[in-house]
């Protein structure tokens, strides 16, 4: 995720440890919001506010309100997924009247979990949007997150780095030989790569692991006994 | 390190990859301690195969690999990984860490070194990679040729008694590749060198290594078998530059 924000964002100059630890608390507030009892109007306003708070963030960070907004959406289809059966859960026996009944009094379910997830993807976004993943990384280690996590953290972003840089050759390999290629011809294209994209990642993350074991990784993930002594890094210290 | 044993012993090595495509075909030879190798061949030749066994990341599945006298088995291909580094040849594949020097420090941390120890071997290799200044960047953002360096001292860090390198000065400019050069005939260690750069091969082995179809075509002094222009012709190299102006 690249950085984007700037010197003159009201917010930049926040600690990075405060931004975090005030997202993981408004998450925390998000995540047990009692939405679903909430009516049609209640929900409304509360999508709206959510907007208009998320708006105001995104200015005082620095940071592309409408690009955000398109990196969160990716949870979208994954979430509705989810979110659409939900009201099922509260089931008492199966027949069309029981769903009827169940959609009829739990629809605001699906609206709970919609905005929920979004809204916790979204603060994500905009946190992360607004420092570099170094930053980043060194503030997890100032907050004093166990390296464990940050090494996960790690390579979970090397791997995702890598799936995005296939993506990158692929599409500029597309555009070099086929400039007229957009639209939804273009997402065909994606749509027929797909599976070639997945297996390029996955053996490009094979040779990387590769080079992982030539080094004696063993499948535990070693950390440095630091001893007392402040890390400037995760591994090595200086 | 034991220096009366033997650097590398292969003994009747073959591969074949479940597509069918037999990679190395009873392949046998023996590097002493303090060689120089040039791995020769062709694409396809099985060099990759070759290496990806001298330190375990394949198994044998029929002959021996034996690293100082020590055969490469499950239960010693942990042991074996910090007497042989291999520099692979694409660097992006071997920097996945924050930063530079993290990604120094992972291979020292997996020998359970101490935080000491980790830190000091990762300020001797920056130093003598002269890369210090870019131990707190990430190795995505840096320039090719200080990728392979830092590659190179990701390995080095490990003070194996076998370094292995693949293609080190592949898309390197003139200068990226001089300095690299420097850097490794500067290292007092077992080398093997695989390798499409006659030249390189030329100036830094003693010894060459020929591999065609899977098989040893060639194994001796490395300016006999290179100035030998039917044999390296006929396995689709070619005479060193330097080589063909001694004839």
């Amino acid at each position: 995720m690249t950085s984007e924000q700037t010197s003159i964002a009201p917010l930049s100059s926040v600690d990075p440890r405060a931004k975090l630890l005030v997202t993981l608390v408004a998450i925390i507030a998000l995540t047990f919001a009692d939405l679903a009892h909430l009516g049609a109007t209640a929900l409304l306003v509360v999508a709206l506010a959510g907007t208009l708070i998320g708006l105001v963030l995104a200015h005082l960070l620095g940071v592309s309100a409408p690009k955000a907004v398109l990196q969160s959406a990716l949870v979208l289809p994954f979430v509705i997924g989810i979110a659409v059966f939900a009201p099922l859960a509260q089931l008492s026996s199966w027949s069309l009247d029981a769903i009827g009944e169940a959609y009829a009094l739990h629809w605001p379910l699906i609206f709970d979990i919609l905005i929920k997830s979004f809204g916790a993807t979204f603060l994500v976004v905009l946190v992360m949007r607004s420092m570099s993943i170094e930053t980043f990384i060194h503030t997890l280690t100032r907050l004093k997150v166990p390296a464990i996590f940050i090494m996960l953290f790690t390579f979970l972003y090397r791997f995702t780095d890598l799936f995005r840089e296939q993506i990158r050759i692929m599409r500029d390999a597309a555009r070099s030989r086929a400039p007229y290629l957009h639209g939804w011809r273009l997402l065909a294209f994606y749509g027929r790569m797909s599976g070639n994209l997945f297996i390029r990642a996955y053996e490009r993350g094979e040779q990387i692991h590769d080079a992982m074991l030539s080094r004696g990784y063993d499948g535990t993930l070693p950390q440095a006994d630091k001893g007392g002594q402040e890390g400037r890094t995760l591994l090595s210290r200086k | 390190m034991h220096c009366d044993a033997n650097a590398i012993e292969v003994t009747d090595l073959s591969f074949r990859y479940p597509d069918g495509t037999q990679a190395l075909d009873s392949v046998s030879f023996l590097i002493e301690h303090g060689r120089r190798v040039a791995l020769l061949g062709p694409n396809g030749a099985g060099k990759s195969t070759l290496i990806s066994h001298l330190n375990g990341i394949t198994l044998a599945q029929s002959g021996t690999v034996a690293i100082e006298d020590v055969p490469i088995t499950d239960e010693t291909v942990h042991e074996v990984r910090t007497r042989v580094g291999v520099v692979f040849q694409d660097p992006d594949n071997m920097l996945f860490m924050t930063n530079i020097g993290d990604d120094i420090a992972f291979g020292p941390l997996n020998m359970r070194l101490s935080a000491d120890e980790v830190a000091r071997r990762v300020d001797v290799v920056l130093e003598a990679m002269g890369i210090s200044e870019l131990r707190d960047k990430p190795g995505m953002h840096i320039s090719y040729g200080q990728k392979k360096r830092a590659a190179l001292a990701a390995v080095l860090a490990m003070e194996p008694a076998v370094l292995v390198l693949d293609e080190p000065t592949s898309n390197l400019d003139p200068r990226a590749k001089r300095e690299m050069t420097d850097l490794v005939s500067g290292l007092d260690i077992t080398l093997m060198i695989a390798t499409h750069d006659m030249d390189l091969a030329w100036a830094m082995c003693d010894t060459a290594l020929v591999l065609d179809e899977g098989r040893v075509v060639a194994h001796g002094p490395a300016r006999q078998i290179m100035s030998d222009e039917d044999l390296m012709v006929s396995h689709g190299l070619e005479v060193p530059f330097a080589a063909r102006k001694l004839v």
